[in-house]
């Protein structure tokens, strides 16, 4: 029937030719698609560039396409194609996923979802959960959410409140719910979940609350749990073998109770070590990887030992959740460097030899690269100058080598100045991208110091559990190969790293940290968004600027791209938030300056207000005459 | 051509009424499973990990409730208690309200909105919170009750002392000396 109206209008309309035409066109592509959907091969869905399908592009989280339709030499002439308002006003982090003919967007607290139909940009169908507010203050860094998860026709949302819910990709109809911990607590989640298998991994958030932090794999057709591995306390309720699990740091088993031992008394019970990062996954070795965040408190002087197994990147069994290896990145954080950044999974030479690696670029400033079947350390290096908290990780014990004048721990009371990184990280939740054609990593990285002074509190469930109090500001002038003038301070770096040598090949400098995620392309073109709100593009191997467009609010979100009806695609969600948002007073002008506060958040301000935006990109006809979209 | 232009123009409003909803054949299908599943199943994990529950370290709480009606005139806060006030708005409040009270993206600067709030308002807004609903956007802002809180609301006078001070212009940014 519907067929039937829709040839009656084409007739009588003036672009009846057009919609035919079309209308035979989306059809053999739909069909394509829908063939796919059935399918249910998360990995051959995302092994098609067309699709977007998974918040890293793929499971190695590298956020490369291979599409190169957009290239070095025609990016200039990109242009806004469509946009879309979500409706909300807080920080927009993640990116939308693209799955056939089909475009899912996130969004933050309330977390709506839509369905976009990518012909018309119409909505297909939204999803708006019905959440108790009384969330949005226990969530320490604004109500953000990171982003959907798709699997076997299923649209995966991890609500704020922890509730996991499986909608039908086609309908939005809700299939099942999770209740994933408990806000009472403090308990909140803005991970986005990854689906492996008939299993989808999520995190939990809270380490701000003293909450004990924990990842879980639920069944992905009706929520049951299948595993939860906790990040402390005894062995059996963190899925870690005492004698089979291996602390990569020394290359040897765990033992018993190692993270027992590694705090006192009940300590662990509050140990935070929460799970709100990026997951990744090889599928050849079924190793899910992430990372673990800050152990509680603030004050370091509240929890001697090393406080395990918070800051730790975990490589662990898919099926089981056992623990195959673990490195703590920095035992006894006295920091606050949670080390949640994403585990980025890539094949490259190290002193001549092709090994399967797992790269990160961590809060605390160095860049680990690590042999991703045993965890062992090859290349640590510092991704930004500055840092000053250790000098350098030794290979031996795995342990930073630390610089006293910089630790917090034992100095109640008193105020630690000039730390850099701040607590905010040389990067925070803002992934890397890599290309393969380089065989280069692209960072978004945040170039700002504090002073931190710890200070004693004690523990109410569901309350803030921090015991510090921190001022931040902009980094010092070091950088390494810039590719233009700095202007003034700078509190952002956007930088080219290499991993087999951990060395930055050169660095973009920026006056706002670089919050957004990277995307890196086959056309050898990078994409990131400014904190000011700007779309920009530069060249993958030098770095130069090729294409810039100011998006209505401040960038926080991940750059994704796909392509439909041959042509490709870049998404970015604008929407000024998340903990770049915090006002930080001090640093641009003098600290003891009065009134009407100065500074990095006030500077902000002038450029950007809250929105809530996707802004498309495209490539206009006549730049495309006679290409088809590459698939290599 | 009248006769043409109206049936298209009802062909078109069908096509539209069509466009933004399933198929009829799908729709049937969807409410008969509507019909015996009236609810998703819901998984509730909310209570697991609570046999290694932590206890709470804090004293016991009194009833605050009346805190707002006690007093209206604003205390004295010493240096001591401007520092106290610091320290305690930044491990409990600074999360949202920024460092030194500038604000953020999510929630007010109070070194402004302190202007227009008198004492006895202030007590009233950190013990019973305020929830705010926007109705245009379905947003909401929301100011949690810490009267569950005994780290804050035994310095509330301080914490007040020091937010007051930075909206006055009495204090600048950073640890009060």
């Amino acid at each position: 029937m519907i067929g039937i109206i829709r040839k009656t209008i084409g007739y009588s309309l003036a672009t009846a030719v057009f919609l035919a035409a079309g209308a035979a066109a989306v059809a053999e592509e739909s069909k394509q698609s829908a063939g796919k959907l059935g399918s249910g091969n998360l990995m051959e869905l995302a092994a098609d560039p067309a699709n977007w399908v998974m918040w890293g592009g793929s499971y190695d989280g590298q956020r490369y396409s291979k599409l190169d339709q957009i290239n070095a030499a025609n990016v200039a002439q990109l242009q806004p194609a469509w946009t879309f308002s979500t409706g909300v006003l807080r920080g927009h982090e993640g990116g939308p996923l693209v799955l056939g003919d089909t475009m899912y967007i996130h969004t933050p607290f309330p977390n709506n979802v839509f369905a976009i139909d990518l012909k018309t940009q119409g909505i297909k169908w939204k999803y708006s959960p019905t959440q108790d507010p009384s969330v949005i203050p226990v969530m320490c860094c604004d109500t953000v959410n990171r982003g959907l998860a798709y699997a076997e026709g299923k649209i995966f949302l991890q609500q704020a409140d922890t509730t996991l819910v499986a909608l039908d990709a086609k309908s939005g109809e809700v299939l099942w719910k999770t209740i994933n911990g408990d806000p009472s607590k403090a308990q909140t989640n803005t991970n986005a979940p990854l689906v492996i298998g008939n299993k989808i991994i999520t995190g939990i958030s809270g380490g701000e609350f003293g909450v004990r932090g924990y990842v879980s794999a639920y069944d992905i057709n009706d929520g049951k749990l299948i595993w939860r591995a906790y990040s402390t306390g005894p062995d059996d309720t963190m899925l870690i073998d005492p004698e089979k699990t291996i602390d990569a740091a020394t290359g040897e088993p765990v033992g018993k109770d190692s993270s027992l031992k590694s705090w006192e008394g009940d300590q662990w019970k509050i140990g935070g070590g929460t799970t709100w990062g990026w997951f990744t996954y090889d599928p050849d070795l079924n190793l899910l990887y992430y990372g673990t965040g800050n152990p509680g408190t603030w004050n370091p002087a509240q929890r001697p030992g090393d406080n395990k197994w918070s800051m730790t990147i975990f490589a662990r069994d898919a099926d089981t959740g056992m623990a195959k290896w673990a490195y703590q990145m920095t035992p006894h954080d006295e920091w606050d460097y949670d080390g949640v950044n994403e585990k980025i999974l890539v094949d490259q030479e190290i002193d001549g030899e092709m090994t399967p690696l797992v790269v990160h670029f961590d809060r605390n400033g160095f860049g680990y690269t690590q042999n991703r079947e045993t965890g062992k350390l090859l290349k640590v290096a510092k991704y930004d100058p500055a840092v000053n908290w250790a000098s350098e990780i030794d290979m031996t014990t795995g342990r930073p080598v630390l610089n006293d004048e910089y630790g917090t721990s034992g100095k109640v009371d008193e105020n630690v100045t000039g730390i850099c990184p701040a607590a905010l990280g040389s990067k925070d939740q803002q992934p890397a991208a890599f290309s393969p054609k380089t065989g280069l990593f692209y960072v978004p990285t945040n170039h700002v110091c504090m002073d931190y002074e710890p200070n004693e509190v004690a523990y109410t469930a569901g309350q803030p559990y921090v015991g510090a109090t921190l001022s931040m500001y902009p980094g010092p002038g070091d950088i390494t190969n810039p590719v233009k003038e700095i202007e003034g301070e700078r509190m952002g770096t956007f930088i080219a790293w290499d991993a087999t040598t951990g060395k930055i090949k050169w660095s973009i400098p920026e006056r706002f940290s670089v919050w957004s995620g990277a995307l890196a392309t086959a056309g050898d073109v990078v994409f990131y968004g400014s904190l000011e709100g700007h779309l920009k593009a530069i060249d993958a191997e030098t770095g130069e600027l090729l294409y810039s467009f100011k998006t209505p609010s401040g960038i926080i979100g991940n750059v994704n791209t796909w392509s439909f009806e041959g042509k490709q695609y870049i998404g970015i969600l604008s929407g000024i938030g998340g903990w770049a948002g915090i006002g930080m007073a001090a640093g641009l002008e003098d600290p003891t300056a009065g009134l009407g506060a100065v500074g990095g958040y006030k500077d902000l301000q002038n450029y950007t207000q809250l929105g809530g935006v996707l802004t498309v990109f495209a490539l206009p006809d006549s730049a495309l005459e006679g290409e088809m979209v590459g698939q290599n | 051509m009248r006769v043409k232009k109206t049936l298209i123009v009802g062909c078109l409003a069908l096509g539209l009424a069509f466009t933004g909803s399933l198929s009829l054949a799908d729709s049937h299908e969807k409410q008969n499973q509507d019909e015996s599943r009236s609810e998703p199943k819901i998984n509730d994990y909310s209570s697991m990990g609570e046999e290694y529950g932590s206890e709470s370290t804090t004293p016991e709480m009194e009833d605050t409730d009346s805190a707002s009606a006690s007093r209206v005139d604003p205390p004295e806060v010493t240096q001591e208690g401007l520092v106290t006030g610091y320290e305690k708005y930044n491990g409990n409040c600074a999360q949202c309200h920024g460092e030194d009270a500038v604000g953020s993206s999510f929630a007010p600067s109070l070194v402004n909105r302190m202007k227009n709030l008198d004492y006895a308002g202030f007590v009233d807004v950190v013990t019973n919170g305020k929830t705010v609903f926007d109705s245009s956007t379905g947003g909401y802002n929301v100011m949690p009750a810490w009267k569950g809180n005994a780290a804050v609301m035994s310095s509330i006078d301080e914490i007040w002392g020091y937010v007051k001070a930075r909206a006055e212009g009495e204090l600048g940014l950073g640890r009060p000396k």
